[in-house]
């Protein structure tokens, strides 16, 4: 993302030394505050909460057409359902809000590298996605497509999956995570190439309408939220949340290849600093919804990234997404289902980034900005129905205006110009897709997608796949689907000191093949098998430029991922649950470009909870494993395998819940690979952190 | 292991007892408080729902007067199978009536006696007797519903079934008019399909 020595930095080749556990457990002072609140609020009169009581409303006191909205994420395979196929014939995994609270999950980022076959790296300013082993630090998580209730969060200037604090809605606002692996749907945008992660949010808080929650953290952290709630007799539903976020991160971070006395020793003091604020707000009334949402979010950086000066806590980065998005929904009169939606959306990016320019005669520091500024409206249509022989299809077009989509990078003082690039471009789409069944037990799902790009042209992709019910508890699902993902405005045209533009690059195409079956076993077990070959072709990599010491994007490799996954779940009725899951992944890559690196050969997720207290409490344990994986240099971040257990209630108490977590359990030290702009090779992680929660219910 | 290692590793364990002692402290003082029902962020689960729609269905089906010897008597609904409902729900449904008659779970065998069955719910398990269960229920005035395959196509009157994560109903109105039960036009309108077999 940043310009001025992209090609700089010569990677050390050394590891550097241990984290500072300055600070890891959460302040005294934080402590005693949550426990005055803890007990303060437990005090309420007797007789209010019995008359409460009367008035809490439960399940049985939905209506018919609430009850056929209500989300199940999984049935017992004992009900005998001939599972249905959704709307993305493919390998899904849903992770609901009771996950989310039993496994303590922070971020979006902790949420996806508890999912099968991903994993999550972190280079003290992003955190990047890998999926099936694809993950290449610097590549800005634009292979997958990421929507909240259907919204594209992906911008329009770097295509950026946002995942880590810089995710602009609260993850407690979340009511379930749809994780959609491969490019298996028309419906999604065709850049969805390796998966989309459709983050689906709670539409309101029917009996206690205000809510506000408390975190602290290691670090110096602590996080408010303060969310309302409600439904009105016309109808009108409303939840409105605002979050404040706040982080000091390690105040001492150590790195070897900084260790000299010019450069503090190695110690970046006080640039770990995380802070973000979130605005939410849904409203819906008859067949209308409105979604607005807006993040803020700050990070310094202490790695001393693309050659800027170490130590300077000024290096920083603030990325700033919104967008307002209104959706209608109706069923037509013919049977017809009509779903449009209208949207806006504005992301800004401003780093700040200090060099020291006396090397070539300039003045020991210099501020430079590098600046993204996207704004885009977008407008879609779907049609679909369900005809009496069961076929089921739908219809849909797409619009997307990009207005505006500037990169600016300059030095404050004396003031220079490297780069003042706007562009604007659209997308046009159109796609159909059909689902018909062939045989009681066998369906048929096919799709086309047709693409329109201002930027590099079309781009037509089938999709197939077949679902097969042998047995009542088994279903094979075989999909065959392509893909593209277009070349991004950064890749495109980003030029000045160091990157030259490459205005003829073409999309990445993948030709995707998988094979998933999945089977209920007796004792509410569940299993899931599956294989996938993904080969990528045009894959647009780092290249060495014309001008020595430049660097350009081309379409220059192939990657041919290969792999399967096994998965094994139970959950009973009693709120036990537990699961392991398990990925083998083999990447070949040919042709000139980077190395690969950062890619595990294998990947493994467990969890394990045990309800407690009338299951009023549950105590869980998650742990994910991530294989070694190549560095730049040639070394590897060590595998690792990092246990959290977490302890939390759900309605322990009328008006409160608490939830007391331990992040990397042992204090494992592990680290991720660096990228190009690091001279670390390794980046090392945070060893064993804690996090308090606390909820109050008004 | 270096020197700034060992220090901070000393320093963290000091902390660790404080803090683990603030923790205890913290949750024991969180229990010893009053306890109270669920909260409302639970999410519900299959068969909640199911009783949900069962409940529901109470109000929009009519039975004939025979069916009930006075306004209080019970409305029963009858599970062959395992009661999947739990106490707790159960519970809750015994404070609720319909048309001023409470409403009762019971569980039955196959060879059960369906005498008082107001709606008998047919688990999935019991598949293997739908024919038998269904032909003793024939022409009696009971709302037969099941959540299996071929449940409607058997003869009986409604059917669970689970598309897009979320649960729905189909109704075989042949079936339904082979009793004196009306279901309100209501309840039609919102069967997914109204089979007619």
């Amino acid at each position: 993302m940043h310009l001025r020595g992209a090609a700089g930095a010569a990677t050390g080749g050394r590891i550097s030394g241990w984290p500072s556990r300055y600070r890891v457990l959460p302040s005294s002072r934080g402590l005693l505050l949550l426990l005055a609140a803890t007990v303060l609020t437990g005090v309420a009169p007797r007789n209010l909460r019995a008359q409460e009581r009367e008035s809490a409303p439960t399940v049985l006191d939905l209506g018919l057409e609430a009850l056929m909205k209500v989300k199940i994420d999984s049935v017992s395979g004992a009900s005998g359902y001939k599972q249905k196929v959704t709307e993305a014939p493919a390998s899904i995994t849903i992770v609901t809000a009771d996950d989310i609270r039993r496994y303590g999950y922070r971020t979006l980022a902790d949420i996806l590298r508890n999912v099968r076959g991903f994993y999550v790296t972190y280079d003290r300013n992003y955190s990047y996605l890998g999926v099936r082993g694809f993950g290449r630090p610097g590549d800005y998580n634009s292979r997958f497509l990421l929507l909240v209730d259907g919204h594209r969060v992906n911008d329009n200037i770097y295509e950026q999956a946002l995942i880590g604090t810089e995710f602009p809605v609260d993850v407690d606002l979340i009511d379930r995570i749809e994780v959609i692996r491969g490019p298996n749907s028309s419906l999604y945008v065709a850049s969805a190439f390796l998966g989309v992660v459709n983050i689906i949010t709670k539409r309101t808080q029917p009996a206690r309408h205000l809510t506000a929650s408390g975190e602290l953290d290691s670090y110096g952290t602590f996080k408010t939220r303060l969310t309302y709630g409600n439904k009105f007799a016309n109808g009108l539903q409303m939840l409105l949340s605002g979050t404040y976020y706040d982080s000091q991160g390690q105040d001492q971070l150590y790195f070897k290849e900084f260790d000299s006395p010019a450069t503090n020793n190695g110690i970046a003091q006080n640039a770990d600093g995380d802070r973000s604020r979130q605005l939410f707000a849904t409203v819906s009334y008859g067949n209308f919804t409105v979604h607005g949402v807006y993040g803020s979010r700050d990070k310094q950086i202490p790695t001393a990234s693309f050659g800027t000066v170490f130590n300077d806590s000024r290096t920083q980065t603030v990325d700033a997404p919104g967008w307002v998005d209104v959706q209608y929904d109706r069923r037509l009169a013919s049977g017809w289902g009509l779903n449009t939606r209208l949207y806006f959306d504005n992301y800004t990016y401003n780093g700040t980034y200090v060099y020291d320019d006396s090397d070539s005669g300039g003045p020991s520091r210099v501020i430079n900005k590098d600046l993204g500024y996207g704004q885009w409206w977008g407008a879609d249509l779907l049609l679909s129905k369900r005809f009496a022989g069961r076929d089921t299809v739908t219809f849909g077009a797409e619009y997307q205006d990009n207005f505006k989509q500037d990169q600016k990078n300059y030095d404050l003082q004396p003031f220079v110009v490297y780069n003042d690039d706007r562009r604007s471009s659209w997308i046009g789409s159109a796609y159909a897709q059909g689902e018909f069944p062939l045989r009681s037990n066998l369906i048929l799902n096919l799709g086309l997608r047709f693409d329109h790009y201002s930027t590099f042209g079309n781009a037509v992709n089938p999709r197939a796949a077949l679902i097969y019910n042998p047995f009542e508890k088994t279903t094979v699902k075989l999909m065959y689907g392509q893909a593209f993902r277009a070349p991004s405005v950064y890749e495109l045209y980003n030029s000045g000191p160091g990157s030259e533009p490459n205005p003829r690059l073409k999309p990445e195409t993948v030709k995707s093949t998988e094979l998933v079956v999945e089977q209920y076993l007796p004792k509410n077990l569940q299993l899931s098998v599956s294989g996938f070959y993904f080969p990528i072709r045009g894959l647009i990599s780092e290249e060495p430029g014309v001008v020595p010491g430049d660097v350009i994007y081309r379409n220059s490799q192939r990657v041919n991922l290969k792999g399967a996954g096994a998965e094994l779940n139970w959950k009973s009725p009693g709120g036990f649950e537990a699961g392991v899951g398990l990925n083998l992944q083999h990447l070949d890559l040919e042709g000139n470009g980077p190395p690969l690196t950062n890619s595990p050969s294998r990947l493994g997720v467990a969890h394990f909870s045990v309800p407690l207290f009338k299951g009023k409490i549950s105590a869980s344990v998650n742990a994910q494993y991530v294989s070694r994986r190549r560095t730049l240099a040639g070394n590897y971040a060590q595998a690792y395998v990092i246990p959290d257990f977490t302890l939390s209630s759900r309605g322990l108490a009328r008006r409160w819940d608490f939830s007391a977590s331990i992040y990397n359990a042992f204090d494992r030290v592990y680290a991720d690979p660096g990228g190009e702009e690091h001279l670390q090779d390794l980046i090392y992680q945070d060893g064993r952190t804690f996090r308090l929660k606390f909820t109050y219910r008004f | 292991m270096t020197f700034r290692t060992r220090q901070s590793r000393r320093a963290a364990r000091k902390f660790a007892v404080g803090r683990a002692l603030a923790l205890l402290f913290l949750s024991s003082a969180l229990l010893a408080l009053p306890h109270d029902l669920l909260s409302q962020d639970d999410p519900p689960d299959e068969y909640q729902v199911k009783l949900a729609f069962l409940y529901n269905f109470t109000k929009f089906v009519e039975w004939p007067e025979q069916a009930f010897s006075s306004a209080k008597t019970p409305l029963v609904i009858c599970v062959v199978g395992t009661d999947p409902f739990g106490k707790a729900l159960e519970d809750d449904l015994a404070t609720r009536r319909t048309a001023g008659h409470p409403i009762t779970v019971r569980r039955l065998g196959v060879g059960g006696d369906f005498s008082g069955c107001h709606i008998t719910f047919v688990r999935a398990e019991e598949r293997k007797h739908l024919a038998a269960i269904l032909s003793r229920l024939n022409g009696h005035d009971v709302l037969t519903v099941g959540e299996m395959s071929g449940f409607l196509e058997g003869g009986g009157q409604v059917n669970f079934d689970f598309t897009a994560q979320s649960l729905h109903f189909n109704v075989n109105l042949v079936a339904v008019r082979q009793t004196r039960l009306k279901l309100s036009s209501k309840l039609l309108a919102l069967a997914r399909n109204l089979a007619n077999p």
